[in-house]
């Protein structure tokens, strides 16, 4: 190593807990800004990635921002619902074709997504194990969650109930586990996916009894008119659909007023799905469709807003650091006027000696600027799964 | 060269004044030839290390010629001045002036480190190595400077000046701050250097039980006349 950077390493070295101050403080300044710019890009990738697959969303008016995070990020709670009937409104255009979402309800803290067969081809999930839910009352699950609750195809998972101090509400729901998804790195690894129909079950629109017309279920029965039996509570409701029971499940009333939180049109062409979009601007009802990927640009474009601000302040700490850095090195300086002297007497030119104080800082603010290099490489290599867990957990 | 006997110091007219002209230093003549060992001697404030640092290059006088080992050293730049130093001047310190962040071993290569005359070469590490074991230190060359004992430490700084093998050493209060002990034997390493190398010794002291060991002592306070005429 060269004299003067050889001397300036050990004096660094010999006094390590100040140097060790002055890099971290010098890494932090540059790290910083440079990482909140690495994470906010990433989620604005993240975020805008899963809005541009889904061009189209409908849902019911209120705040599409909401929709948006609830069918798209299976989170926050559950906008107002429309009706099932909606779907036969879209079909009935021939512009699209509707796939039903339903995301209501959890079990803990997984979202239970009620769908059809359709949104996996639209998401291009596959089944990593097991197989594709195919009767009422069966599960498929992402592959987080099944690793994180430790979960394999024939175990069970059970809805939650909306509220522990509500006893008429929602009863949990045994529903079988039939296959887990292979990674797709976005909100679908971490949800329960049923039919649309098992959530209308868990919501207590269908439901599956003891036989009425069985021997055993006379002492419940309160009145019998014609086909129409009425009993009172103590029949048997089934909490987890069978083999046995599924036969006994039904629905009352209309199918087409059963509730979605939203759908998704996939439009055959752009054309179909210009024209869809003009339609229902023209509507004047309770339903309206929404541009996901324009809902996440605001709000990304508001997070840029924020992180403008952040860097300004930032900037700020960094020109406050650099002037008490500049601080610390005068007065080392100051206090190292005898050891200089002894340099000059024994062969040190000046400017060896403005090269000996040049060097410490040249090794402090490289070993800063490696540091700042290697976290934001850090950050932009693992700071995806960071950005995802945040954004999908 | 002609061949004569170079003088190690020879100073004519030689002026220098600092402090709004409190202290001022008048050298008419000073000679002092090759191979001498001297000892100067004066109250504090009379000039003696002043004296040294002309002879060095460090300060340049206002007025007069000093030449050193040949060399016009008042005349010289910065650099030049820097240069010569590193060649040809060893200087030891009363207070050592070792740095506590450097092991033995680079607090005596230090010279070589600092300059750019000089490159460390595998023969200076050897010769750092050989003179660090001549002063008994030999087994402490990665040990840091605090936690060596005060005549330890005067050894490394006289290694220190060794070095490079000057021709000329240069003393300021060598054993000022060690039991007489450790300075019976810094000076003997010194003027043992001095006599094996046929190198010149100027020592400033304030001991007067050394001086009969040199081979001239200069009273500095009858030498500047300034003083003298104060």
């Amino acid at each position: 190593m060269n004299g003067v950077f050889y001397l300036a390493w050990r004096y660094l070295v010999w006094h390590r807990w100040k140097s060790l101050t002055l890099t971290a403080a010098i890494t932090l300044v540059m790290f910083l800004p440079a990482a909140l710019q690495v994470l906010i890009d990433q989620t604005a990738l993240q975020l805008g990635a899963r809005a541009d697959q889904t061009p189209l969303m409908i849902g019911a008016k209120g705040s599409p921002l909401e929709l948006t995070l609830n069918s798209l990020y299976l989170q926050s709670s559950p906008p107002a619902s429309l009706p099932y009937g909606e779907m036969d409104v879209i079909r009935q255009q021939g512009l699209a074709a509707p796939i039903p979402l339903y995301v209501r309800f959890k079990s803990r803290n997984a979202a239970i997504v009620g769908t059809s067969l359709a949104y996996f081809d639209y998401r291009q999930l596959s089944v990593a194990s097991g197989r594709m839910m195919a009767v009422l009352g069966e599960a498929v699950i992402g592959a987080k969650l099944a690793r994180t609750r430790n979960l394999s195809v024939g175990d069970y998972v059970l809805s939650s109930p909306e509220s522990a101090f509500d006893i008429a509400g929602v009863y949990p729901l045994k529903m079988p586990v039939v296959g887990i998804l292979a990674p797709a790195y976005s909100a679908d690894d971490d949800a329960i996916f049923v039919d649309v129909k098992t959530t209308w079950v868990i919501e207590g629109l269908g439901h599956g009894h003891q036989d009425l017309a069985g021997p055993e279920a006379v002492r419940a029965i309160l009145k019998k008119d014609g086909d129409n039996i009425v009993a009172n509570a103590s029949v048997v409701e089934f909490n987890e659909i069978t083999d046995a029971n599924r036969d006994s499940f039904h629905f009352h009333g209309d199918n087409s007023q059963r509730p979605l939180t939203a759908i998704i049109p996939v439009a055959r062409d752009d054309k179909s799905a210009v024209i869809l979009a003009g339609r229902y601007q023209a509507r004047d009802d309770d339903v309206q469709l929404i541009s996901p990927s324009r809902v996440m640009n605001e709000l990304i474009a508001t997070i840029f807003t924020v992180r403008q601000y952040v860097v300004a302040a930032l900037s700020l700490i960094a020109v406050a650091t650099g002037l008490v850095v500049v601080l610390v090195f005068m007065l080392s300086l100051r206090l190292r006027q005898n050891e200089m002297k002894t340099l000059r007497s024994i062969g040190g030119g000046r400017w060896q000696l403005a090269m000996l104080a040049g060097a410490e800082i040249i090794l402090v603010v490289a070993i800063a600027v490696l540091l700042a290099a290697l976290l934001t490489w850090s950050t932009e290599r693992w700071g995806t799964p960071l950005v995802q867990a945040l954004i999908v957990s | 060269m002609s061949g004569l006997p170079v003088p190690l110091v020879d100073a004519v007219d030689l002026s220098f004044a600092y402090d709004l002209d409190r202290f001022r230093l008048q050298l008419p003549s000073l000679v002092i030839e090759e191979s001498e060992t001297v000892a100067i001697v004066g109250p504090s404030g009379c000039g003696k290390t002043t004296l040294l640092h002309l002879i060095t290059g460090i300060l340049q006088p206002q007025s007069g010629q000093l030449q050193v080992l040949g060399s016009a050293v008042s005349a010289m730049t910065d650099d030049q001045a820097r240069d010569f130093r590193l060649q040809n001047i060893g200087m030891v310190f009363q207070s050592f002036e070792l740095l506590d962040y450097l092991n033995v071993l680079d607090n005596i290569l230090l010279p070589v480190r600092i300059g750019r005359a000089v490159s460390l070469s595998g023969a200076i590490r050897k010769r750092a190595g050989l003179l660090a074991e001549q002063m008994g230190i030999g087994d402490k060359l990665s040990r840091p400077i605090g936690r060596l004992s005060q005549g330890e430490r005067q050894r490394v700084a006289v290694a220190r000046a060794l070095l490079l093998r000057p021709p000329l050493l240069l003393a300021d209060e060598p054993t000022g701050n060690l039991d007489p002990a450790n300075k019976d034997k810094v000076l003997s390493l010194l003027l043992d250097y001095a006599e094996q190398e046929k190198s010149g010794l100027i020592t400033v002291t304030h001991d007067s039980t050394l001086l009969d060991r040199f081979s001239r002592v200069l009273d500095f306070s009858t030498l500047n006349q300034a003083e003298v005429a104060a």
